[in-house]
């Protein structure tokens, strides 16, 4: 006797391309408190509103905080050489490399600080809000 | 816990930083935004709010200990930015943030994107006047449905006390519900 290999139940045509989204439909939780609504195709274009934005705010706060820093630098480095110039000559007061790991740790605790990121967007111009992080009151 | 490791790593990485930030865009933009909206009330404020929610990820994303889930982390970071924000919005308008929240949701009826029957005006309205803490609680647990130890790490709260702000705002908004009709 032969014995077919094939299983005899069939499924109705196309009906794994459906059963995925039919399985996320059902399992996928209602978030939304009902009665809220958003504009039609919102969260397409928010995916791609972010994206873009997090490429451009990060060189651009990334600029701001450094040119904050320059300045807070630049007064701790003239205490230093008052300072160095009536206790120690030969001394450096701060090398690159040293500079550099101060604006990192600078960052690190700005954003320990847990500051309130309004706070921050009201720090830079209005130019720099419409070129870096454009807010758009409707998506 | 090992997946999200890998993952975490591919975001902290530069080279992979990109795609994986992609994916947790994509994955979250959702979830986020709706626990955001509840908070904020309005359309408009909750998509300023969840863009600058991914923004502080995004720039924070290298100092993540990984001590908490990164959902955790994430959902911590966009109640932080939607409290911040009512407060922000409040004081500017010379108002308390209860009186702001309590403002917005008193205006629903006349949103364009509030589109629920009177059960759920009335609902909402109510929420709106529960303390801070409790209607954040109530919103995630209600509506979300999510556990008290998920609630408890985002909130960095005891389940006990999350429990207790639970049936408090529960039972404040039967007995006013119960009393208008």
């Amino acid at each position: 006797m032969k014995i077919k290999k094939q299983p005899p139940f069939k499924v109705p045509k196309g009906y794994f391309d459906t059963l995925e989204e039919m399985v996320l439909d059902k399992t996928k939780t209602n978030y939304n408190a009902y009665g809220f609504k958003t504009p039609k195709n919102y969260f397409e274009t928010l995916e791609k509103k972010i994206l873009r934005k997090t490429t451009g705010f990060e060189k651009k706060s990334k600029k701001l905080f450094q040119n904050a820093f320059a300045a807070t630098l630049t007064a701790a480095a003239c205490l230093a050489l008052y300072f160095s110039i009536n206790t120690t000559p030969n001394q450096t007061i701060i090398s690159e490399k040293n500079s550099e790991q101060a604006f990192e740790d600078f960052i690190e605790n700005y954003y320990l600080e847990d500051r309130d990121s309004y706070d921050i967007l009201s720090l830079l111009e209005e130019t720099e809000i419409e070129t870096a992080l454009t807010f758009n009151s409707k998506p | 816990m090992k997946h999200q490791s890998l993952f975490i790593n591919a975001l902290k990485h530069p080279s992979s930083r990109e795609e994986a930030f992609a994916r947790l865009v994509s994955e979250y933009k959702e979830r986020l935004y709706w626990h955001i909206r509840k908070i904020v009330i309005d359309h408009d404020d909750a998509n300023d709010v969840v863009q600058n929610t991914f923004i502080k990820v995004h720039l924070n994303i290298e100092n993540f200990k990984e001590n908490s889930t990164l959902f955790t982390w994430m959902y911590r970071i966009a109640t932080n930015e939607a409290l911040n924000f009512i407060k922000s919005k409040a004081s500017k308008m010379g108002l308390q943030n209860q009186e702001w929240v309590e403002a917005l949701a008193d205006g629903l009826e006349s949103d364009t994107y509030f589109d629920g029957d009177a059960a759920a005006l009335a609902l909402q309205k109510e929420v709106a006047r529960l303390p801070e803490k409790q209607r954040i609680v109530f919103n995630m647990k209600y509506f979300d449905d999510m556990n008290y130890e998920s609630i408890s790490e985002i909130l960095d709260t005891s389940v006990g006390a999350l429990k207790a702000s639970y049936h408090h705002a529960v039972k404040k908004i039967k007995t006013k519900l119960s009393d208008e009709n």
